[in-house]
Parts: structure tokens; sequence; C-alpha cells
């Protein structure tokens, strides 16, 4: 068979590609778009992370390198503005050429003007990471490799230094500077000034605004400083004093460069300043922000019940993964766990907040949005109680065969559960009758011969009795068991935990929560 | 509670002008305000349409498939289920899968909102973990629901989340049967024409490439990471653990139940996460390409065409793409007999070309024919090309109208996999029906286990016009001995 003529082997795709060079603009567009958006802006209008003009991908070329590599996990500030989302890791699906040409378009791309990443730099890249099977998260990676430091707005910067014993703005025409710097931060930026007291600096620098209009010039000082704009005085505090002294001054400005001019001093003791100008979102920091700015959580969605109850179904910190929380218009809410067939949380006030679940990928266990939360007790709510002091199990017990079964809603959409535990039916509906009042009606259907030794828990740990069926729960909450006081409830160190005793036919307990 | 409509958006065509000759697409008003990420299609009764969305809730539009869609109305059926993927109308209950469950969902005083909320079956634990996904599909031949359930994190099985990566068939009654194992990250599920369920399987750990894999009853889909519960039944055996940095062809060796994918989905060339799956089953009422299967794409907001046949008791076949431009990642399909194809998408958490945060759109075709490959039959020496009308003899055998590339995935814990083992099939015949509508190939150097891309760019139609998508892959797990 003439084989060898027709069939080609090659070793790789990068190989095969190496006779072209791969178009790493073509590769990003294909791989990385749908996300990061062809123009590097981050897809649905920033609800992605740009790469225009981030710091992620300036500087040491490795931090890119590996966040390709091996993905990245969990809050994330770019541009200051956070994102919780998860960026798959590509390590294993791309070749070294690949990933050198991604990140050598990305870095020289949309104004970015970084180095060219070589093949070989992800081969050892790679080489060294080779033990990692997780996603970086944020810490672990700038602990590697850190963000470059941020660059302030201002251009051509110089400072010159005077020194003096001032305990006022002095007549800098008069002095001899003792020392000059060029600064290339950006910044106004007392540390790089190598003395603490009896000194004073005049900054110049160029700054371009990103919008025209009004700005808010906002000063701080310790001791004493001046601001012009374009040789115009916009700002100043007199004299010696702390930091705290803050003015806030409107100035006109275009989009274009102008000239900032600040004057300061400083006598003895603290020193400090602090200058900023903002038009809406449009920040200028000229001086450096003390901290970076936190991973800001999501913006609260409230879901409330106002007219008729609501259910919200999602993970509800305090209950289990299948929660289903309900939402009266009283006011009184809580959570049905369809895991532990339990009234597991019941609070007052707001419902929920959705917006940890409805923002990006709903990462996390949101808690209930109103006040004095009780928790019912982890668990399931049945158990067959040999000894009814005994430690209440936090699983289901291999003989109690528990099913969920749903739940009806009557006209003003209040749920009423269906479930079947050890051989029973059980139709379980909670209603709020006031603004601190539950009531929960339990129906239980049993045929011949029902289990006589399964317990229903009523509370969490920490009840007290308050006489033969009515307890003292945690947060001012009291609990009375109002039907089906054939048997007397126990108060056990887990809660309070009542014998069914079911009789053929249908039963009844009622129970009512008390916010007092 | 009726909603009002928002107008701006109607009518707004977004498909690219070469598709819009073939196809048509429309947008179809949300209702205002509302945040529709729409996981989940349904038809109902009296031509009306049901969606689902990652908020949880139901709604019903009348009049999707009218003229005018600035008429379209909007009724709030549900709210407060978790993360439903899949849902469907019988016998008067939505049935719908959910994050923890499938549950069945009906208005029983006939408010137009559901008040029963039953559950059907909940064989799969959560833990808490968003990316604990489950996608349910319409009822099958014997009237069973088949899920595909997600693994952890898409990469674990938490030991207090049992069933992670497994395939469940739920009869209506309730009744769970364990069908498959090693699933990664499901992005939909369906069936062919023939009514043999598939879904498709993300990039990921195990998975080189996306890929349609066909949910063969008993059958080992790739990823072991679930194959730990097999011992909390007695159903399925553990399929076995595959060799790291192997071959799927390899490891087929080694594992029975392995099933290769059918149709692999290359890595950037044909989307990124494909989606909801459907077969045409419009009689042609859809296009010329009744029969096949349609397969939506999230992070590409688009829809392929893939035709599937099946080759020793294994399916195989190849992709096209199909249609694109939609505004958001497409995520649930579904065709309705008139041939009105309903597109649900939603960005949220994972982006993609299309950049609205979600939409709700309406394909039809415009009842003309393009020049495509229709199907791609494999044969004994070759590849039959299917066309849609008849070549031009010329140029169809001319070999240097086709260029083939062949690779396959390493088949591998890691995220992914390069494309490996290149080879360059090629092309040595091309002979054409008397018809014009088969070009018979006869290609040398296909290997087994590999995706081959087929570049007909030089083809012309007898009529002179070029083909719409002139690429695609075709999969190939078996050698067809006829």
């Amino acid at each position: 068979m003439n084989f060898r003529k027709t069939f080609t082997f090659l070793a790789l795709y990068g190989a095969a590609s190496s006779a072209f060079a791969i178009d790493g603009k073509k590769q990003y567009e294909m791989l990385c778009g749908a996300c990061h958006s062809a123009d590097g802006k981050g897809a649905g209008g920033g609800s992605f992370p740009p790469l225009a003009g981030s710091r992620w991908v300036k500087g040491d070329p490795e931090r890119l390198v590996q966040i390709v590599l091996h993905g990245l996990e969990g809050p994330v500030n770019v541009l200051d503005k956070s994102y919780n989302l998860a960026m798959p890791p590509q390590g294993a699906a791309l070749t070294d050429e690949q990933i050198a040409a991604i990140t050598t378009y990305v870095r020289g791309a949309w104004g970015n003007k970084q180095d060219a990443i070589t093949p070989d730099l992800v081969k050892q890249a790679r080489i060294a990471t080779a033990e990692r099977h997780s996603m970086w998260k944020v810490e672990e990676l700038l602990k590697e490799w850190p963000l470059p430091p941020k660059k302030g707005p201002l251009k051509n910067l110089r400072a010159t230094i005077y020194n003096g014993k001032f305990k006022k703005m002095p007549n800098f025409a008069e002095l001899e500077p003792d020392d000059l710097e060029e600064d290339q931060t950006g910044f106004l930026d007392l540390n790089v000034i190598d003395r603490k007291n009896d000194y004073a600096v005049v900054w110049e620098g160029d700054f371009t605004p990103k919008v025209g209009g009004s700005h808010t010039f906002t000063l701080d000082s310790d001791d004493g400083a001046r601001v012009f704009v374009n040789e115009k005085l916009v700002a100043e505090i007199k004299g010696l004093g702390p930091m705290g002294r803050k003015v806030e001054v409107p100035v006109a400005l275009g989009k274009r460069s102008f000239r900032l001019r600040v004057e300061y001093f400083q006598f003895k003791g603290g020193q400090g300043l602090s200058l900023t100008a903002r038009k809406g979102e449009h920040w200028l920091r000229f001086t450096k922000p003390k901290t970076e700015i936190k991973p800001s959580k999501p913006k609260p969605i409230p879901f409330l019940a106002k007219e008729e109850a609501r259910i919200f179904r999602n993970f509800i910190k305090g209950s289990t993964a299948r929660a289903i929380g309900v939402g009266y218009p009283e006011q009184v809410n809580l959570t049905f766990s369809a895991d532990q067939l339990a009234m597991d949380l019941a609070w007052i006030g707001d419902f929920m907040d959705a917006g940890l679940h409805w923002t990006g990928r709903g990462k996390g266990w949101q808690l209930p949005a109103g006040q004095r939360v009780v928790n019912f007790g982890v668990g399931p709510a049945f158990a067959l109680q040999l000894n009814e002091l005994g430690a209440w199990p936090t699983a289901w017990q291999p003989g109690v065969d528990a099913t969920f079964g749903g739940y009806i809603l009557d006209k003003k959409r209040r749920p009423e559960f269906r479930y079947h535990v050890a051989g029973l039916d059980f139709r379980d509906k909670p209603i709020a009758t006031s603004e601190r009042e539950l009531v929960r009606n339990i129906r239980i259907k049993a045929g011949e011969n029902p289990p006589q030794d399964l317990s229903l828990r009523l509370s969490g740990g920490g009840a007290k009795a308050l006489g033969s069926h009515a307890f003292e729960l945690v947060n001012g909450v009291r609990l009375e068991v109002t039907k089906g006081r054939a048997t007397t409830p126990v108060v056990t160190p887990d809660g309070v935990v009542l014998r069914l005793k079911p009789q053929p036919g249908e039963n009844r307990i009622g129970l009512r929560y008390v916010w007092r | 509670m009726k909603k009002k409509i928002s107008i701006a958006g109607v009518l707004v065509f977004t498909a690219s002008l070469v598709a819009e000759e073939y196809y048509k697409t429309e947008t179809i008003p949300l209702p205002e305000g509302e945040v529709m990420e729409i996981g989940s299609i349904a038809l109902l009764p009296e031509e009306k349409v049901a969606i689902a969305n990652r908020r949880g809730e139901i709604w019903v539009c009348a009049g999707a498939y009218g003229d005018d869609l600035s008429a379209v109305t909007w009724t709030k059926f549900a709210e407060g289920l978790h993360e439903p993927f899949g849902m469907f109308w019988r016998e008067g209950w939505l049935y719908l899968t959910q994050r923890p469950e499938v549950t069945k969902i009906r208005d029983n005083d006939g408010d137009g909102r559901g008040d029963e909320f039953i559950t059907v079956a909940a064989p799969w634990g959560i833990n808490g973990d968003y990316h604990e996904y489950t996608f349910g599909s319409d009822p099958d031949k014997e009237g069973n629901i088949w899920t595909a359930v997600c693994l952890t994190g898409s990469s674990q099985a938490a030991d207090d989340s049992p069933f992670r990566g497994w395939g469940f068939r739920v009869g209506l009654d309730g009744e769970v049967i364990p069908t498959v194992t090693g699933i990664r990250s499901p992005g939909g599920i369906g069936f062919n024409a023939k009514g043999d369920t598939f879904y498709c399987d993300n990039q990921g750990l195990w998975n080189g490439s996306s890929s349609l894999k066909h949910m063969r009853v008993g059958g080992f889909m790739g990823n072991p990471t679930g194959n730990k519960y097999a011992s909390l039944q007695n159903v399925l055996p553990d399929p076995g653990t595959p060799q790291n940095k192997s071959r799927i062809e390899t490891e087929r060796k080694r594992i029975k139940d392995l099933v290769p994918p059918a149709v692999i989905f290359p890595h950037g060339l044909i989307g990124q996460s494909p989606t909801g799956i459907i077969p045409d089953h419009t009689g042609g009422k859809f296009g010329p390409f009744a029969g096949q299967t349609l397969v939506g794409e999230q992070t590409h907001s688009q829809v392929q065409r893939v035709f599937l046949e099946e080759i020793n008791g294994f399916y195989q076949g190849a992709v096209w793409h199909f249609l694109e431009g939609y505004s958001a990642g497409v995520v649930p399909l579904r065709l309705s007999d008139d041939g009105t194809l309903f597109i649900g998408g939603t960005n949220r958490g994972w982006a993609s070309r299309g950049g609205e945060d979600f939409t709700f759109e309406r394909t039809r075709w415009t009842g003309k024919i393009p020049f495509e490959m229709k199907e791609m039959p494999i044969t004994k020496k070759g590849w039959d090309l299917v066309f849609t009308e008849p070549v031009d003899p010329k140029t169809a055998t001319d070999l240097s109208s086709y260029e083939m590339l062949a690779w396959t995935y390493i088949y591998q814990s890691g995220y992914g996999s390069p494309q490996v083992d290149l080879t360059k099939p090629l092309v040595t015949k091309a002979e054409v029906s008397d018809d014009g509508l088969v070009v018979s190939l006869t290609v040398e150097g296909r290997v087994k286990g590999h995706v081959h891309e087929l570049n007909c760019s030089g083809i012309r139609s007898a009529n002179q016009r070029s083909l719409w998508h002139p690429k695609c892959y075709y999969t190939i797990n078996e050698w067809c001995s006829e």
C-alpha cells in the first residue's frame, strides 16, 4: 500500500502550524473573546473582567501565564471592580505556542504595552507548577506574582523638596530647593520623601481627566497644603493641624491635559496628604488609596412577601441544600428542608435577599434577611427513639423511610408540605397569623399498626420547659403544643422531642411559635 | 399577574444577512423589567409557550407564534424553583427538572398560576455547590425523563452529594433507574429523531473537547469521578478507571462500558459549550434537514447541526455550523410542529458572543434551500456526501476541492486537551451520482477515534453556488464494513 505518500503524521497542532505563526488575535477571539470580549473590555458591559488596561496582564508575564494554565477562581478586583466567577484552566487544552500567542496578543492589544511571552516561558511556567491541580485563588497567585504597582494619574511629575521649620506655607520663590525628584509612580507620595519633619514639597505634573465637566476636588492634609490647577488656586488647608480638615471644591475640567501644582509643608509629628477629584464614577486619585479596594458584595435583590406568601428555593444558610424558603406577608418567614423534612429555620422581618444567588454564578449560602432567626436543629425531623433522652441523630436512621412529596399552595400561596415518614402520610401547613406568630398544623394519616416509637423534634438545643406543653426557645421565641397533647414533649439537650404515637386514621398536631 | 411587554427590541434581526436568506430570527419581547435568564422551554396547548428561568420562575407566553410579536403577553405561572433546566408539558402538568429534584406542577384552581408542586423523584444529592446542576429531558418512548447530573463544582464527587456524574431515568410515576455513569458537566439533554438519548458534555476533566454523547443504557460516559457512588446502588457496576493521558480509542479496549463521544465538537472551532439537543421532527417544515439533530451552543451563541448514524451499535457522525448571531448564550431549544425554533439564552456567570444578559428568540425557515452538505454517511472507503441540491460535477470531482485534517484529544484527568496525533487524510477519488446529489469520496488515511475535518470550499452547486458551511467535523468510532 502506498501509505507514506498520502498519510503524514504530525506530532502536535503546534508543530502543524509552526509553518504559519499562530495568530494570537484569532485564537484570543475564538477561545477567550466570549467572556473577555474582542475589544478586551469584558463581556456583557462589564459583567466579566476586562483585560484592556488591567494590571493583571501587566508586569511579570508569569502571572498571566499561570492564570491561563491553571485558571482563577473566586473574588477578584479588576480596574476597581470586583468579580466573583471562575476562569477554567486552559493548560491541558492549549499548547505552549497557543498560550504564548494568546498572552502576547493580550499584552499588546487595546493600549496594553507589555513584552511578548515566548513558548519557552510558558513551558517553564508549566514545569514550575506541574503539581498544581486546582485553580488559582487570588491571594496565592499574588503572593508569587504580585500586581505591578498602580500608576497614579500624574505625568511628568516632579517633586521639589525644601528644608525648614515651616508653620505656614512658605513663599517658595524665596527658598533654595534641597532636593529634586522625578517621580515615575504618578502619585503624590509622601513615602518617597526621605524625611518626616521640617520640610515642604512642591509637586508639579500633568493629568488628563477621563470625562469633562465639574469635578469635586477633595483635599486633606497634615500639615498645610495648597492645590493649583493650571496655576489657579483651587483648594487650601492652612496652618498646622492633623488630617480631618477636609475641603471639597468643584473644579470645571475638560477632557484635555491640565497642570497640577500641589504645595505641602510638614512641621513635626504626624504627616499626611490626600487629594482626589471625582466626577460620578470617574475618580482621579492623586494620592494612593490607603488600602486596596476590597471585592464588593453582590447588590441586594430584596425578595419580599407583601400581598401573598412567596417561595424561594436556594441555598439558605442554616438550612440544607434543599431548603424551601417561605415568606408570609405578615413578615414571618421559615425554611422547610426537603432533606430533613423539618421546618429548620424561622424568623421575622424581611424574607430573603436574592442578590447572592441571582448575581454571577450564584455561589454560596444566603442568610435570612430578617431578624431573630430561630434554628430548630440540624438533622432529620424524625427519628425512631428508644430512649427519648438519647442524642438526636444528625442523619436519617437506616430504618426510617422518608420521602418529600412536594407542596400545595392555597389561595394566599401558602404551602402545605407533604411527606412520608415510616409509612405515615404527613400534611404540614405553617401559617403566619400575625407579625409575631406562626401556627403549624400537622395532619398525620396512619394505616393499621402505625409505628409507636417515632418521634418528631420540635426545636433545636437550648429549649426550656414552661409547663407541660410550652417551651422557651432561643431568641425569645416561645413554642406551644396546641394539638396532639396525648403525649408530653420532652426537653432534651438537642431540643424538644415529641413522641408521636399515632393512632390508625387521622392524627393532628398543632404548634404555635411566638416571637415575644 | 399579567405583565406589560416592552416594545423595544421587537423584530430585531440578529442573524447575519446571509443566514437570513434561509433562516429568519426574531426576538420575542420579554416582560418588562423582568430578568428572564431562560433555561427551559416547553410547548403548551393553544399555541402557548412556557419558559423557566434561572431565577426559578415559570412564565407563559401567548402570541409567540404570531406575526406581530409586539402583541405577545406574558403570565407568571410559578416562582421559587431552584435553577431548573428541562421542562415539558404533559396532560395538564408541567414537568420540571430543577436542581434538587424532578417536579410536576399544575394549576388546580384555574387561576393561571401553578398551585400543586409535586416531587416526582430526587435520586441525587446536592450539597450547596452552585455547579451541581441537573438537566432533564422530555419523556422518552417509554415515558421516562432522562436526567444528567453534573459533578460537584464540575470536577468532584462530594461524599455528601451522591450520584454526581450519573444519569437516571425517572418515570413519571417516580420510579428511578440508574442509567449511565461518567458524566462531567452537562449543558443539555435530549433525543435524536430515532428517540435515543444524548447529552452534551463540556470540555474539561476527561473531556478533551466538548461533545455530543449517547447515553447508552449502562454506558460509562468517560469521566470516572462519580464512579465512587457505584456501591450505593445495585443496578450499574463500577465501570473502572481509565488510564490517565491515554486516548478514548485505547481505553475502549480496557473499559468495556466506555461509550465514545458520538460527535466531538472541536473546542473553539465548533463552539465551546454545547447545550440543548432536539431532533428536527418537522418533516421539512424547518428546512431540508429533517431527521437531523440540532444542538445549542452557549459561548458562541449558535445552533449546530448534527448528522448521526449507528455503526456496529455505536453512534458517530458529523457536525456543521448552522445558525448563529443569537443575542445571548443559547441554552434551551424547542422546535414546534410548525417549524418554529424557540431559543432561550442566558449570559449570567458564563458570557457569550451575544452580549445580552438573556434572550428569547424564534427562528423560522424562509423556504429557500441553502446549498449544504446534508448528510455524511461513512462508507467502507470514505464517505458519501449528500447535498441539498445537485453539485457541479467539475468542481465536485476536482480533488483539490477537498481538504482534510484529522486529530484526536488526550483522554486525561486534566482540563481539556490540545489537538494531538494530527494527520492529513487525502481524498483520492470523488465520484458524483447520476442525480448530482451524492459525492462518494474515497479517502486514504482515516483514523479510528479521530475527528475528521473536511473542508469542501471548492465545491459549487450545479448553478454555481458556494456552500453555506463548507466545513464539517466527523468523528469515527467504528469502521463501516459495507
